[in-house]
């Protein structure tokens, strides 16, 4: 019993990272943004959801469902600005101006002690049915909430890279004039995705605060961006299954090192240690598997039409390496 | 296709390959807490991260502990005490992860050594769990009155101490001081009821100054102080930022007199900004008397294992006194599990009872049916009904390159 809880723990962390990936991977890896802002549209769901929901003095204490959709209406709307004023910027501009935006997210919760209780932030949150499922069992229950909910997200990223949209995005990641020269509206199709894909990091930040029961901003540092697109870039950039694996694998590798035994004395020794080993397995991959665990698949017209283009690796500018076939 | 293939089976090895892992090691140990020959204890702590530098000296604390426990013949008839290192990366996601692990796939029965932010994410779990959490330096006010049911801590509050260090300004004639605060929970609590309890006995806050961690230069914040011609600067932040402000202070020719935060008062942060820089900066602790025997033994028992001083910052009579009172409470509660120690931690600590001040004298009158009250080598640790210990505080001071007792007040010295 206890294995199980403990294992789901870690399943209902893998899934809220798996979940952080997938909603990256709608516009880092099949729209090509350099985006850095992850962890600012996931505090911005969290504290959103935390200060509708949460009773007074800290939330409005409005139900979990209202929490949970404002999470992505606010964290729709402020993306919409940093999308608006960003986008127009490309590769390195662009990493670096969301990077900042998440980082202006994070002081504002800092500082703002009216809204978000600052530095101590808020704690001792609800979780959903926690009253029905008492004890500690219910991170069972949790672990299997997250993992239906990344089945959604997995489902709905699928269909939207099976999908023309989706088509359409990969197109201007591998060459925006070619893009533009057919017609296609480059700026508004990169703001929707951006807005969305921020939605959908926005509605995980519920699942974080549920997970973690407490709020502050320590707990939003650009750590959590450089996680989920080491993430992705382990699973395979562009590729949901490759998403989802990596970050569990992420997460599992980082858990698993724990148990190497070792006398007291050395375990500090072990912990920087436990760091290292997550970093060379990242390096191991990028060589050996540079697409990552899975390359990005795609339908291809050359598919389609069975072409014999079967396993050719077509070279793109801007370094891009896809495999059409797969 | 092939490389997929690959690719997915290295994948899915590496899943079977974890999963096998922690079940066998989940499954081998989960009764161990209270059936097998050893007691898992975990230390829960960031030994990565802001915190590594205060727990490198915790986790020998924790071992003195343990071995001295485990040489007077372990509890509950000969069980040993076997401490397990948990690296939360001082993180508040580290330390759900290394609890829910401590928990469900060690078997521990307690997890010694969480921050605050960290005690507060679980503050829920640990009455669920029934494994108590237990913090040798979370002294954050928000603390005060939410624990006490398997939530406890041997450090003193921020209140308290906040209270005593404005009281020790106040008395030494200090009626004004600019403060300078770091951007994060721990120094602001503490800034918090120092401000209070030093406005309202008379005192003036000049000015106080909020500084961010990490900045490359502090002279802006310097100067701000500067402007009001301060006396005495209070420094509440952390060991990682006062080199820095301490070194460019002394280079622009301020000469302030300094009180810092407990977390500095460590003999690196005077190896770091020099003898020269440091002589004379002054701090109040909750700390034990120098002349306390528990406290003495305790030093100088840590010295000869680990061939070094202990720092007074670093909490680590307090941490040590976490393991020694949770093994007499399990003694005392006849079983080895967290509910022991929640239900019989006050027993063994507080009075009525012998005074017992090592761990042997305390089992050898638990196993005569004496009732006992633990005297710390942190204080006489008593703990109150929201698991609050009250600490007697010293004031230190840097002389001749080394932290120095000058002065020393009893845990009563408020009243």
């Amino acid at each position: 019993m206890e294995a199980l809880v403990f294992i789901s723990g870690l399943v209902a962390l893998g899934g809220i990272y798996a979940m952080l990936a997938i909603s990256l991977n709608v516009n880092g890896g099949m729209l090509g943004l350099w985006d850095l802002g992850v962890v600012g549209y996931f505090a911005l769901g969290a504290y959103s959801y935390t200060l509708i929901s949460t009773d007074a003095p800290y939330g409005l204490g409005l139900p979990m469902v209202i929490g949970v959709i404002a999470s992505a209406v606010i964290t729709g709307l402020l993306s919409l600005f940093i999308g608006f004023t960003a986008l127009r910027l490309r590769s390195e501009y662009l990493l670096i101006t969301t990077f900042a935006f998440a980082e202006i997210i994070r002081i504002v919760a800092t500082n703002e002690d009216w809204l978000t209780n600052g530095n101590v932030g808020i704690f001792g949150l609800e979780k959903p049915f926690q009253e029905v499922i008492p004890g500690s069992i219910y991170m069972v229950f949790f672990a299997g909430l997250v993992l239906a909910a990344l089945g959604g997200y997995y489902f709905f990223a699928q269909r939207l890279a099976d999908s023309p949209m989706g088509r359409y995005m990969r197109a201007i990641r591998e060459n925006e004039q070619v893009t533009q020269s057919i017609g296609k509206e480059i700026f508004k199709t990169k703001l929707k995705v951006f807005v969305l894909s921020s939605s959908m990091v926005g509605v995980v930040g519920c699942f974080y605060v549920w997970y973690m029961s407490i709020i502050a901003p320590n707990m939003f540092y650009s750590t959590v961006t450089f996680t989920v697109w080491t993430a992705l870039v382990l699973g395979g950039i562009g590729n949901n299954k490759g998403a989802i694996i990596g970050a569990f694998v992420l997460i599992f590798v980082q858990e698993a090192t724990r148990f190497i035994p070792v006398p007291t004395e050395y375990s500090t020794l072990l912990a920087g240690i436990r760091q290292l080993i997550s970093g060379m397995l990242l390096i191991l991959v990028l060589r050996f598997l540079p697409q990552g665990f899975i390359a990005e698949k795609f339908k291809s017209v050359e598919r389609l039409f069975n072409l014999e283009l079967k396993n050719s690796i077509v070279n793109e500018p801007d370094g891009g390496r896809r495999n059409v076939a797969g | 296709m092939k490389k997929n293939v690959t690719a997915f089976l290295s994948a899915s090895l590496i899943f079977s390959m974890l999963t096998a892992c922690s079940s066998s090691n989940g499954g081998g140990a989960a009764g161990s807490g209270s059936t097998g020959d050893s007691i898992n204890v975990g230390f829960l702590s960031g030994l990565t991260g802001w915190l590594g530098s205060f727990t490198k000296e915790n986790v020998n604390s924790m071992i003195l502990a343990q071995e001295e426990i485990n040489d007077a013949g372990g509890i509950l008839d000969g069980k040993t005490i076997n401490v397990i290192d948990v690296d939360t990366a001082s993180t508040v996601e580290g330390s759900i992860k290394g609890y829910q692990k401590l928990v469900n796939a060690d078997g521990a029965v307690a997890a010694i050594g969480p921050e605050t932010e960290s005690m507060l994410a679980l503050l829920n779990e640990a009455p669920k769990a029934k494994v108590p959490i237990m913090s040798a330096f979370a002294g954050s006010t928000e603390l005060d009155e939410v624990g006490g049911d398997f939530a406890f801590r041997t450090a003193a509050s921020d209140s308290l101490i906040g209270e005593v260090r404005a009281k020790i300004l106040i008395d030494n004639g200090i009626k004004e001081v600019a403060v300078m605060v770091g951007n994060y929970e721990g120094a602001q609590s503490d800034v918090e009821r120092f401000r209070e309890t030093f406005e309202e006995l008379g005192g003036k806050i000049l000015k106080e100054v909020t500084f961010n961690i990490g900045q490359n230069t502090y002279n802006g914040e310097l100067k701000q102080i500067a402007s009001v011609n301060p006396k005495l600067v209070y420094y509440s932040g952390g060991i990682d930022t006062a080199p820095i402000i301490f070194k460019a202070a002394e280079q622009r020719g301020y000469d302030w007199e300094w009180y810092v935060t407990p977390d500095v008062a460590v003999q690196e942060f005077i190896d770091v900004v020099g003898k020269g820089v440091a002589e004379g900066v002054k701090t109040v602790i909750p700390m034990e008397d120098e002349n306390n025997a528990a406290f003495k033994r305790f030093n100088e028992n840590y010295e000869k294992r680990f061939n070094a001083v202990p720092s007074g910052g670093y909490y680590n009579a307090n941490t040590y006194d976490l393991l020694i009172a949770s093994a007499l409470a399990m003694e005392a509660g006849g079983e080895a599990s967290g509910s022991a120690i929640n239900e019989k931690i006050r027993e063994v600590t507080n009075p009525p009872g012998k005074e017992v001040d090592t761990f042997e004298e305390g089992l050898k009158e638990l196993k005569a049916g004496q009732d006992i009250n633990y005297q710390g080598a942190s204080g006489p640790i008593d703990f109150d009904d929201h698991g609050n210990v009250i600490a007697s505080y010293s004031l230190m001071e840097v002389k001749d390159g080394k932290w120095k007792q000058a002065e020393f007040y009893a845990a009563d010295y408020l009243k």
